[in-house]
C-alpha cells in the first residue's frame, strides 16, 4: 500500500509538468499571435513605449520569446517553474494586480463551497434515484428517473445555468419576493439569481444544484445498472436463500458491491465540477476558481491561468488517487502491493 | 372535502397579510434617516489606487476621494473644490492653494505634500500605474522613467534618474506650484481626473494594503475593505466637511458579466445598472422604460483613415466616403438607437462642443458623394478594407458601413475583423492598417483639446491615422496658451473646423449612458463629465 502510494505520487510529477507544460504553450502562443495583453490595458490610448515595456516586464510578459510565433519558451517554462515550485511563487495578475496566491486563496473558499453543495446534491439525490429505480425495474418510478435523467444529460450547463437563472432565479424568485412577500432568506437567498455576501451558502444552493445535476444523471444511471446487476447475481440468491432479511440482503450485500463504479464516478465529478464550475459561476457571480479562470481567458492573463490550473490539476491527481485507494476499502479482493 | 380545509384557512390567512401589508405599503414610505443604501452594479475595479485609469477604479475612487476641483453637473465647468484657487500668469507654471482643514480618513491634514508624493507616486515609472502619463506634461516626468538598457530586452530596467518631478514645488503647507512644458489653459480642469487625487502618508507607505483599504479624503470611506470579485462597500464619512452625500453608503456589487448584473437587476437586486447588455438593449428598454434613463456620453467612435497609406491621402475621397455613410440608419436598424450620430469631432456636452450640424461632412449625402469621388478621381481600384477587433460585436455594422459604401459609391469593401484587441492595438500602434480602422475615444478631462491634439495633432500619442496639419497645430497651440477658457475654446473650435474639412477620421457617433435604476430610486443626479453623481442619488426608503 505504501509503495503503491509513492509510485502514484512520483506520477503525479509528469503529469503536473505536462500539464503545466501544455498550458503554458497555449498561452504564449495566445500572446504571440493574439499581441501583448498589457497593451489592452491602455485600450484606445497609445501608452509611451517606456511605460508599456516596463509594465510588460513587471508582469514577466517581457521574455523576447513571446514575440517569436511558435516559440514554445523553453527558457519562460524553466523559469516559470522554478518560481512556482521553488519559490512558490505564481506571479500577479494584471488587473486588479495582486499576488496570484492571494487571487487563488480568495477563489477557492467559494469553489469548495460549491462543490460540496454539488456532490451532496449528485450523491444524495442521484445514489437515492438510481437506488429507487433499480429496485423498481420496469415500474413507473423507473420509467421517470430514465426518463429525467436522460433530459439532464441532454441539456448542456451553460444551457441549464441561464434558465434556471432566468425561470428560477428571476421569475419565480420574482413572485416569490414580491407577490408573497417571502422572508429574506427564502426569496432573495434561495431563490436569487446571483450569489449574494449575505447569504454564503444558501445562494450557493441553486448553482450547485445546476452544476451537480449533470453528474447526478449519470450517477443515478450507473447505480441503477450496476444495482439491476448485482441483484441477478449468485450471492445475492443465496443470501436470499439463506434467509436473510431483504433489508440486509439489498443493503449490505448488493449496494456495497454496486457501489464500486459509483464511487469512481463520484469522486472523478469532482474534477469535472472544476471544469462546470468555469460556466456555472460565470452564470451565478460565484467569486470562484471558475470565474477567476474565465476572466484570466478573457483578459489573456497567463500567469493566473497557469497558477490557478496547477491547483486544480492537483486536486484532481489527488482525488484519483484517493478513488483507486477507496475501491480496497469497498471491495476486498481488491489489494495493493 | 376535509383534506381541502386547512389550505382554506392559510389561503384565507395568506390574503389578509397580503391585504395588511397592502395598506402599509399604501401609506407614502418614509425616507430612511441615514439616506440608505445604494446597491449599484460595478465590476472589477483594476486598483484603488488613484493611479488606475479604468471606469469601474474610478466609479469607487470618485467617492473616497476628492480632487482639487470637480465639475458642474449641467455646463461641465470647473469648480474648486479642494482647491482655493489654480492661477497662472503664462499658463505654464500654475500654482495651487489649498483650503484649509481637510482631512483622510485616519486623521492626516490634506497638504501640498499629499498632492506633490501622489503625484510623484504615480508618475514613477517602476510602479507601473496606468495613469503615469497623465502627468507627463509636467517637468521632469521623463527622469521618473527608467530606460531600456539595450533597446528591448529581457535584461532588467535601470532605476529611474529620480522618484520626483521636478516640476513640482512646494511652497508651503497649503500651497505647491506646478510646472508644465508647455502652456495649457486647461490644467485646472485635468485635475479634477481621478489620477490627480491626493494621497495620505499612511497609504503610500504601505501601498499594498492601502490599495485593499483605501484612505480617502472624499464624501465617503471605506467600511472594510474591498472583497475582491464580491463587493466595495462606503460609508458616509465625518472627516468630511464639503456637502455631504445623500446616500448613507454605497455597495459597489462586483459582477464579471453584464448578463449576470442585468439578471440581478431584474431580480431586484440592484439600484444602478449601468451596462446593458447589447442584445437586452431593445428589451430593456420597453420593459423598464418607466425607471430609465439615457442622457448622450462622452465616447467617441471613430472610423479612421491610414494616412500613411497613399490612397488615403486624397481630401476629396474622404469627403465623399463620409457622406456615403448614413450614420443614423446604422444607429436606428443595428443598435436600436443605442448612440448619437456624430455631429463633430468633440463631445457635445463639453463647454463649447456643443454646435449641431457643424460639421457638413458628416451628413448623409450620397449625390454629393459620388460627386466628390468623380472629381477626386475615384477610387484608385482595390477592395476597400474596414478593420475592426474580433469578438466585440464591431462586425455587423462595419459590414454595414461597407454595404452603404458600395451602394452609393460603387466600392468593393472587405470586413477584417480577426485580430484579437491587444493585437488590434499594437496593429494601430505600429501604423499597419491598410484601410479604414475602428477605433474610439474617452476624453481625459472636460477641455476641447483632449479630443484633438492626441488624436490629430503632428505626432500626438493617439494620432493613429498620421494626420499632420501645422494650421490645425497652430490653433491648439493657440487655444492652450490663450488667457482664458472662453479664448480658448474659440480656438479650439477654429481647430476642429479645421478637421471638419480635412477629414482625419470619419467620426461615427457618440454613446448615450443607458441606466436602468430599481424602484426604490427617485431619479438620477447626471454629472455630464463624470456620470451618474451616485452620492447625490435619493432612496425613497
Amino acid at each position: 500500500m505504501g509503495r503503491y502510494v509513492v509510485r502514484r505520487l512520483l506520477q503525479f510529477i509528469p503529469t503536473v509538468l505536462g500539464t503545466l507544460f501544455l498550458l503554458h504553450y497555449l498561452t504564449s502562443m495566445a500572446i504571440q499571435f493574439g499581441g501583448n495583453p498589457v497593451r489592452s490595458l491602455f485600450g484606445d490610448r497609445t501608452p509611451p513605449e517606456e511605460q508599456l515595456r516596463q509594465m510588460t516586464e513587471q508582469f514577466g510578459l517581457g521574455d523576447p520569446c513571446l514575440q517569436q510565433k511558435g516559440n514554445p519558451c523553453f527558457g519562460l517554462f524553466w523559469e516559470r517553474m522554478q518560481d512556482i515550485f521553488l519559490r512558490f511563487d505564481f506571479g500577479q495578475s494584471l488587473a486588479p494586480r495582486r499576488d496570484v496566491t492571494d487571487v487563488l486563496a480568495d477563489a477557492l473558499p467559494y469553489t469548495i463551497k460549491l462543490t460540496i453543495i454539488a456532490f451532496i446534491v449528485e450523491a444524495v439525490l442521484g445514489l437515492a434515484a438510481g437506488v429507487l429505480a433499480g429496485l423498481r425495474n420496469g415500474k413507473f418510478s423507473d420509467y421517470v428517473v430514465r426518463i429525467v435523467t436522460v433530459l439532464m444529460i441532454s441539456v448542456p450547463i451553460f444551457v441549464s445555468a441561464v434558465l434556471v437563472q432566468k425561470f428560477v432565479g428571476v421569475k419565480f424568485g420574482n413572485w416569490l419576493r414580491q407577490d408573497l412577500d417571502a422572508p429574506e432568506w427564502l426569496g432573495r437567498g434561495l431563490f436569487g439569481a446571483a450569489y449574494k455576501a449575505e447569504f454564503p451558502w444558501l445562494s450557493l444552493i441553486l448553482p450547485g444544484i445546476v452544476l451537480g445535476m449533470l453528474t447526478l444523471a449519470s450517477t443515478a444511471r450507473l447505480t441503477r445498472g450496476s444495482l439491476l446487476e448485482n441483484l441477478r447475481a449468485d450471492y445475492v440468491r443465496t443470501a436470499k436463500a439463506k434467509g436473510l432479511t431483504t433489508n440486509r440482503v439489498i443493503g449490505v450485500h448488493t449496494l456495497r458491491n454496486s457501489l464500486i463504479p459509483v464511487v469512481t464516478t463520484l469522486g472523478l465529478s469532482i474534477g469535472g465540477y472544476m471544469a462546470g464550475a468555469v460556466v456555472t459561476e460565470g452564470v451565478f457571480r460565484v467569486p470562484g476558481v471558475g470565474f477567476t479562470i474565465l476572466k484570466a481567458i478573457a483578459t489573456g492573463e497567463p500567469m493566473v491561468l497557469i497558477g490557478l490550473t496547477t491547483v486544480l490539476v492537483l486536486v484532481y491527481l489527488v482525488l484519483n488517487l484517493f478513488v483507486d485507494l477507496l475501491y480496497a476499502v469497498l471491495d476486498p479482493r481488491i489489494r495493493y502491493e | 372535502m376535509r383534506g381541502k380545509f386547512p389550505m382554506k384557512v392559510a389561503v384565507g390567512a395568506t390574503a389578509i397579510a397580503l391585504f395588511a401589508a397592502g395598506c402599509q405599503s399604501g401609506s407614502e414610505p418614509e425616507a430612511p434617516s441615514d439616506g440608505g443604501t445604494l446597491r449599484v452594479f460595478a465590476t472589477e475595479p483594476a486598483g484603488l489606487m488613484t493611479g488606475a485609469n479604468d471606469s469601474p477604479s474610478i466609479q469607487v475612487l470618485r467617492q473616497l476621494y476628492a480632487g482639487l476641483v470637480d465639475f458642474d453637473a449641467k455646463t461641465g465647468a470647473v469648480k474648486n473644490q479642494l482647491a482655493e484657487s489654480i492661477e497662472s500668469t503664462d499658463n505654464t507654471t500654475w500654482t495651487v492653494k489649498l483650503k484649509k482643514g481637510y482631512k483622510f480618513d485616519n486623521g492626516e491634514d490634506v497638504t501640498a505634500d499629499s498632492f506633490i508624493d501622489a503625484w510623484n507616486w504615480v508618475a514613477y515609472g517602476p510602479n507601473a500605474q496606468p495613469n503615469s502619463y497623465f502627468m507627463s506634461h509636467i517637468i521632469g516626468y521623463a527622469d521618473t522613467q527608467s530606460e531600456d538598457p539595450d533597446g528591448d530586452g529581457p535584461q532588467k530596467a535601470p532605476e529611474p534618474k529620480s522618484k520626483t518631478m521636478s516640476g513640482l514645488k512646494k511652497v508651503d503647507e497649503s500651497t505647491f506650484t506646478v510646472t508644465l512644458d508647455r502652456a495649457f489653459v486647461g490644467f485646472p480642469a485635468t485635475v479634477g481626473y481621478a489620477g490627480f487625487y491626493p494621497m495620505a502618508k499612511a497609504c503610500l507607505a504601505d501601498t499594498k494594503k492601502c490599495n485593499e483599504t483605501p484612505i480617502g479624503n472624499g464624501r465617503y470611506k471605506m467600511d472594510g475593505s474591498w472583497k475582491h470579485n464580491v463587493e466595495v462597500k462606503v460609508v458616509r464619512s465625518d472627516s468630511w466637511k464639503g456637502e455631504k452625500g445623500k446616500v448613507g453608503s454605497i455597495v459597489y456589487k462586483i459582477y464579471d458579466k453584464n448578463t449576470t448584473g442585468y439578471a440581478d437587476y431584474e431580480a431586484g437586486e440592484l439600484d444602478i445598472f449601468d451596462n446593458v447588455p447589447p442584445a437586452k438593449y431593445k428589451d430593456a428598454t420597453s420593459l423598464y422604460k418607466d425607471t430609465l434613463f439615457e442622457q448622450a456620453s462622452n465616447s467617441f467612435t471613430y472610423l479612421g483613415f491610414p494616412m500613411y497609406d497613399t490612397r488615403f491621402q486624397n481630401v476629396k475621397l474622404r469627403q465623399a466616403l463620409s457622406l456615403a455613410i448614413d450614420r443614423q440608419q446604422i444607429i436606428d436598424k443595428i443598435f436600436f438607437g443605442r448612440f448619437r450620430a456624430a455631429e463633430g469631432f468633440v463631445s457635445p456636452n463639453f463647454q463649447g462642443g456643443n454646435r449641431p450640424g457643424n460639421c457638413a461632412n458628416c451628413k448623409y449625402d450620397p449625390t454629393k458623394a459620388k460627386a466628390l469621388l468623380a472629381e477626386a478621381g475615384g477610387w484608385p481600384g482595390g477592395k476597400l478594407v474596414i478593420w475592426a477587433n474580433a469578438g466585440a460585436g464591431h462586425e455587423e455594422w462595419t459590414a454595414v458601413v461597407g454595404d452603404q459604401l458600395k451602394a452609393n459609391l460603387g466600392i468593393d469593401y472587405e470586413i477584417n475583423a480577426t485580430l484579437q484587441f491587444p493585437q488590434y492595438l499594437q496593429t494601430a500602434d505600429d501604423k499597419k492598417f491598410t484601410g479604414l480602422f475602428r477605433l474610439g475615444w474617452n476624453p481625459d478631462y472636460p477641455v476641447l483639446e483632449t479630443y484633438l491634439a492626441p488624436l490629430y495633432g503632428t505626432g500626438g500619442s493617439s494620432n493613429n491615422s498620421s494626420y499632420a496639419n501645422k494650421e490645425f497645430d497652430d490653433f491648439v497651440q493657440k487655444g492652450n496658451a490663450a488667457k482664458t477658457i472662453d479664448e480658448a475654446i474659440k480656438f479650439y473650435q477654429q481647430a476642429e473646423d479645421i478637421l471638419v474639412r480635412d477629414l482625419p477620421v470619419l467620426p461615427m457617433w457618440f454613446g448615450k449612458a443607458t441606466v436602468l435604476y430599481s424602484k426604490n430610486v427617485k431619479g438620477i443626479p447626471y454629472n455630464t463629465i463624470s456620470g451618474v453623481e451616485l452620492q447625490n442619488v435619493e432612496l425613497n426608503k
